[in-house]
């Protein structure tokens, strides 16, 4: 066992039980909204899920950079991770933000400012995706992979502030007075479900970097029993 | 589609139900004719149900997370294929180096 690997169990275990306590105070405990009914209680996963997505596209950025910095497998790892993270959370805001709407807006899509930026952000990962998933594993193609790593996250601060600054349809619930959630129990719903997104998010980058790592290693062994002239591998 | 255009579509958000905006229904809405076809109209009562929007959501994040974690499985086999592999070609390579160091008997 590794010596982190406590750490990793327990995080696992708090992490579940905070997915338990997150689900049944939203659903239990929670108000329905005066307006829309139900249907609102999507914020409590899109929201954190459209959080997770920015702390994805973090690591990848993070990742990206030190890969060019220092050349690390590590940071390539983290970057590699975090990409794909943006893309499994960013396909869960682009559902479940548009089957809100449907009920709020009375459609499912509209070329709102945040909605386009976070579609074209979704987008931008994915080919970062496809590119490690097709691409052999050399240092250019990760160095490339590295610069739009980095290109991927000028698109964040963009789609924070598109509503802002173009005045579009999406809400903006969560805002510095203080925010519209005006049940206490609203409160606690949405920060146990941020809490427990990212604690999840840090599970799953964790779980990804390590594979990216022992798939690294295990391509090194490979190429050095072929140095060693030992019979390739199949 | 532009913003005014969502500004101007049934205000399910303002809390309408739309029931009471309804437009008047078309004529000829007697029994009869609405045995043999059908009049579309807009802004009647809602047609989406909060209901079934919240558990589409819903499943559709667990899927999500629980395809990733799928794909995630998936390529821990494949890693796992090739270290079985790795492994046969050790221990291959290490037979012939016992057998070429051996005494002759």
């Amino acid at each position: 066992m590794n010596r982190k690997d406590p750490i990793f169990y327990g995080l696992l275990v708090i992490t579940a039980l905070l997915f338990v306590a997150t689900i049944e105070h939203v659903f239990l405990n929670t108000p329905v909204d005066a307006r829309l009914g139900i249907v609102y209680k999507i914020f409590y996963f899109h929201v954190p899920s459209a959080y997770c997505m920015y702390l994805g596209a973090g690591a990848c950025f993070l990742g990206s950079i030190g890969y060019l910095v220092r050349g690390k497998p590590s940071y390539d790892a983290l970057a590699r991770a975090g990409a794909e993270l943006a893309v499994v959370f960013g396909a869960i805001v682009m559902v479940t933000g548009p089957l809100w709407a449907a009920k709020s807006w009375g459609r499912y899509w509209t070329w709102d400012p945040r909605l386009t930026t976070t579609l074209l952000s979704l987008l931008l990962y994915v080919a970062y995706a496809l590119l490690r998933s097709f691409s052999g594993g050399g240092s250019g193609e990760k160095r490339f992979a590295a610069a739009l790593g980095i290109l991927g996250a000028a698109n964040i601060p963009i789609i924070h502030y598109s509503v802002k600054k173009w005045s579009g349809q999406h809400p903006t619930v969560i805002t510095q007075q203080g925010g519209g959630l005006g049940h206490p129990a609203m409160k606690i719903s949405l920060t146990l479900a941020f809490v427990s997104f990212t604690l999840f998010t840090i599970l799953l980058l964790w779980l990804r970097i390590r594979h990216v790592l022992a798939k690294e290693r295990l391509a090194l062994g490979e190429a050095d029993a072929i140095d060693l002239g030992l019979e390739e591998p199949s | 589609m532009s913003s005014q255009d969502i500004a101007a579509a049934p205000a399910h958000a303002a809390g309408t139900t739309g029931a009471t905006s309804a437009a008047p229904l078309p004529v000829g809405t007697d029994a009869a004719d609405r045995s043999t076809g059908f009049e579309a109209t807009t802004g009647g009562p809602e047609m989406k149900s909060g209901e079934v929007l919240l558990v589409q959501a819903y499943v559709a994040i667990w899927l999500l997370l629980f395809g990733y974690l799928a794909l995630l499985w998936r390529r821990q086999r494949s890693l796992h294929l090739r270290l079985d592999a790795m492994d046969r070609v050790l221990d291959r390579a290490t037979a012939a180096a016992q057998a070429t160091k051996a005494p002759p008997s």
